[in-house]
């Protein structure tokens, strides 16, 4: 019977599964079968790692698993993991328990996982992997204090103690391991009892505390059962014996037990125990002065460290690869990545070139567009302008050919065609200015008695010459008056045709006398003016009227131009009646006078006849 | 005949002056002897009741030879001391000592190394308890990114340490420092670090006031405010085979007694600097393998 001793709470819980399943599954045969298996394979597992249930355990786990019995499948894989394990194939065992876990953690059963945690720290303690397997044992300390049911806890807890403790032990802090073994037992598990005191009273030979040790030991001797079960807990008792008396100085005792214990490990793999007990057997037979025996000892221990040591070099040479494929494999990845990530870059570097040139392009296409914008806004302004400017000129050209034509009309409207003298409209447009104008230098020079002379001319007996020569002969006639006329008045002096043949000079700042003198030359420029009508020439002699403005009453009443003009119009028709080629002129009023203005107009003749009126004639009034 | 009484003579004082004597062995490879006559000065050991060290080396050493004097005196044993060098590899052994032929070692040994002879061996009461021996994680002095190492970032570090020196084997590997392992003198693994090889060697806090550690011209500091506990007592160890063995180890243990209730042992190692007032705040680094409850035997 050669069974490894970590293997035991998994047999345990392998028989109770199979209990439990063999419950609920009462109703499946095939179910049942399955399960008897696993008893029958348990059995088997503790008589011995037998390799040749390693067929019927992966027969049991494809049926389980076909079955969809997932506890037994965990099972039967923490199974196989166990035996190779024990056989040295670390790597896969650790695969086979991982495999384990990735099924349970699915299922909500933290009391098989938490025993999955304790193998797998297991494991990891026998790969002298102490970190982690401390983490796993922390894992599995968090499940049973947290997730695990009431029934399962102290067995679990005793369990981790066992786990924890040992772990303790390997690391070399043997205190720490006494703490935690102390205040673990399980009452009902005898086996995993004896454990706690066997591996509490390894950490006590450990600081050569060998009379606690013994004590422990005897109580685990007490306990025969569970010694008889297993070998290596007997084995293991039994070096734990040897090295308490050896401590004690007991040498024959450590002897005679180490050599117990050795002869049962022969054929096994307990190399860690074989090596103890050599080198126990070697201090003893040391101490006891057989050095013969010692130096064998001695030698078979050095050869079993050697084979130990070898399988330690062997895993972690194990390790090391596994660690430098992993390298291996991250480098690969981070180059692959690398190139990735300088290829994505390179992507979108070209990505950006190609943004960028498009970019480029619409902006080029944009200034463009906006030059050509700007170069045509500046174009229709420029040509606006022009157009403006043509515009304006031309306005500017129509206003002043209009002013032109206006001006020119208005010097057609203002001009007699015949005689190319001013006509009435002109005169009226302009004798209010005229007046006024006269009145202000009539103002300045108020000594000497200048005054507006209106008068009125008038061709004798002009309808004979129209009646005897023709019309053309007597506009002939009015044209030489008119001619007449602008020779003999000054530049200042208005000389309008007044209508038919009559004519109007209004003839500003002048006395009377020089004004009878401008009438008397006009009168005598007419009567001396050779006429020459049809190639004949004839005689034309003019009457003419004139009176001053302003002309005022004794009453201070002033008359109007146009009383004015009326009353040389009035002097014209007495020289006309009286005499022709004749003129009168008014000089003024003789004083006192005062009659109405209406009466000086209509009573004009008389009224210079009475002398009340004062005037000059160029003939002698008739009375 | 002039010449045999002569010899005789000198024969019998020769033999009654060692017997006079009381050998004790000592590694002639850790030969103190020049030390421990600076320590000394000219004053007897048994007369020394200042421990504070003279040399900027570890000290210990001295301080156990001198401790040891003592004890044995003050329980008795007035005979004279005389060192006795022996090979490195017997002393390690103690093979002779098992045997009887030699009598007992100058300096203290770890409990742990002669668990399994102690049928052979009488075993003396600690002289560095359980808990009181510290020692620092030495870097060297130009690696100041090392030298303020917080504890949470330990994983980070790699320590040269030998497997065979056990107590130093078991105290790092229960913390998180990467073990590099090596077997051979002590000077190479202090090239090790300084050429980098690794970060640090656990090393007993130097004496000097800075904690310096200076080798052949080079500088080592420890991590600050770091310590590491080496998890075991230390204890002379006296021959079971021998015939004064009895005798010697009960004066022993009687003087040591007598000096750790007069507080001797105690002032002894705290003058020397073994117990450093310097690193007494600091971390422990192990402190799981101290919180534990203590067994009684």
């Amino acid at each position: 019977m050669k069974l490894h001793w970590f293997a035991f709470p998994f047999i345990w819980l392998l028989s109770f599964e199979v209990f439990g399943n063999l419950n609920n599954s009462s109703s499946s045969s095939q179910k049942e079968d399955l399960n008897k298996m696993l008893g029958h394979l348990t059995t088997q597992l503790k008589e011995d790692y037998d390799l040749n249930l390693l067929p019927q355990i992966r027969v049991l786990r494809e049926q389980s698993k076909q079955l969809g019995e997932k506890r037994l499948q965990a099972k039967s894989l923490l199974l196989e993991g166990l035996i190779r394990q024990h056989f040295g194939d670390y790597k896969n065992s650790l695969v086979l328990h991982n495999d384990a876990l990735s099924i349970v953690s699915e299922m909500n059963a933290p009391e098989l996982e938490a025993r999955i945690y304790l193998a797998l720290a297991q494991l990891e303690m026998s790969l002298e992997r102490f970190r982690f397997a401390q983490q796993l044992l922390e894992r599995a300390y968090t499940l049973i204090t947290k997730s695990v049911s009431a029934d399962q806890v102290e067995q679990l807890r005793a369990e981790y103690a066992l786990w924890q403790g040992t772990l303790h032990i390997m690391r070399g802090s043997y205190r720490q391991a006494l703490g935690i073994l102390s205040r673990a037992d399980s009452q009902q598990q005898k086996e995993l009892s004896s454990k706690l005191a066997l591996t509490r009273a390894w950490a006590h030979l450990y600081i050569g505390e060998y009379a606690n040790a013994s004590r422990l030991l005897q109580s685990v001797a007490n306990e025969k059962t569970a010694l008889d079960k297993n070998l290596k807990l007997r084995v293991r008792f039994k070096l734990m014996n040897a090295m308490a008396y050896l401590q004690a100085g007991q040498f024959t005792n450590a002897i005679d037990n180490a050599n117990d214990a050795l002869s049962e490990t022969f054929g096994t793999r307990f190399l860690n125990e074989q090596s103890i007990l050599q080198n126990t057997l070697a201090g003893a037979y040391a101490q006891l002065g057989d050095f013969e025996q010692a130096h064998l000892y001695l030698k078979r221990f050095a050869m079993t460290e050697q084979a130990l040591n070898l399988q330690k070099r062997n895993n972690k040479l194990l390790q090391l690869e596994a660690q430098y494929t992993l390298a291996a494999q991250k480098q690969q990845l981070s180059v692959l990545e690398k190139d990735n990530a300088l290829q994505a870059q390179q992507l979108i570097q070209h990505q950006q070139k190609i943004d960028n040139a498009h970019l480029a392009q619409q902006r080029g296409v944009l200034g463009m567009l906006l030059v050509a914008l700007v170069f045509g806004f500046g174009y229709w302004r420029w040509q606006n302008k022009r157009y403006l400017t043509v515009l304006k000129q031309q306005v500017a050209e129509r206003t002043a050919e209009l002013a032109e034509r206006n001006k020119r009309l208005q010097a057609l409207s203002f001009t007699d065609s015949l005689t190319g003298l001013n006509n009435r409209h002109y005169f009226f447009s302009v004798i209010d200015a005229q007046v006024n104008s006269s009145a202000l230098t009539a103002h300045a020079i108020s000594s000497e008695k200048h005054e507006m002379i209106f008068c009125l001319l008038d061709i004798d007996h002009f309808k004979k010459v129209n009646d005897s020569y023709g019309h053309a002969a007597g506009d002939t006639v009015l044209q030489s008056v008119a001619d007449i006329l602008k020779q003999c008045t000054r530049d200042s002096d208005l000389v309008i045709r007044w209508g038919g043949e009559e004519f109007l000079m209004v003839m500003p700042n002048m006395t009377h006398a020089e004004a009878t003198e401008a009438v008397e030359r006009v009168r005598r420029q007419v009567e001396c003016f050779p006429f020459v009508v049809n190639e004949q020439a004839i005689q034309v002699t003019c009457s003419i009227g004139f009176a001053p403005y302003p002309l005022s009453n004794e009453g201070g009443n002033s008359l109007t131009w146009e009383q004015v003009l009326e009353l040389a119009d009035n002097g014209l028709y007495m020289a006309k009646e009286e005499s022709r080629n004749a003129w009168v002129g008014l000089r003024g009023l003789s004083r006192p006078f005062n009659a109405p203005t209406e009466q000086l107009i209509s009573d004009y003749k008389n009224l210079i006849h009475n002398g009340q009126l004062l005037a000059s004639t160029s003939y002698e009034p008739q009375s | 005949m002039k010449w045999l009484i002569i010899v005789l003579l000198v024969f019998c004082s020769s033999t009654t002056y060692a017997h006079n004597q009381l050998v004790v062995d000592i590694m002639s490879s850790e030969n103190f002897s020049q030390r421990y006559s600076e320590f000394l000065d000219g004053r007897s050991p048994l007369d020394v009741q200042d421990f504070h060290p003279t040399t900027k080396g570890s000290h210990i050493e001295i301080i156990e030879m001198v401790l040891l004097q003592q004890a044995l005196f003050l329980g008795g044993e007035t005979r004279e001391v005389v060192f006795n060098p022996k090979p490195s590899v017997n002393i390690i052994e103690f093979s002779d000592m098992i045997a009887g032929d030699s009598l007992i070692l100058a300096r203290s040994v770890w409990h742990e190394d002669i668990i399994n002879y102690r049928g052979s061996l009488f075993v003396s009461e600690a002289v560095v308890e359980f808990g009181d021996y510290e020692a620092g994680l030495y870097v060297a002095k130009r690696n100041v990114a090392l030298q303020n190492l917080p504890k949470e970032q330990l994983e980070q570090l790699t320590v040269v340490a030998n497997p065979r020196w056990r107590v130093d084997w078991r105290a790092l590997n229960n913390t998180p420092i990467n073990i590099v392992s090596f077997i051979g003198p002590w000077e190479t693994m202090l090239n090790m670090v300084e050429t980098d090889i690794v970060d640090a060697m656990l090393v007993n806090f130097s004496v000097s006031e800075d904690l310096l550690l200076t080798f052949e011209g080079r500088e080592y500091v420890p991590i600050q405010n770091l310590k590491m506990m080496l998890p075991d007592s230390r204890h002379f160890i006296v021959s079971k085979r021998h015939p004064q063995g009895e005798q010697i180890f009960a004066a022993l243990n009687r003087g040591l007694k007598i000096l750790k209730k007069r507080g001797v042992l105690r002032k002894a190692l705290v003058q020397s600097g073994f117990i450093n007032h310097l690193v007494s705040d600091w971390q422990f680094i192990n402190e799981e393998m101290l919180a534990t409850t203590r067994v009684i035997q």
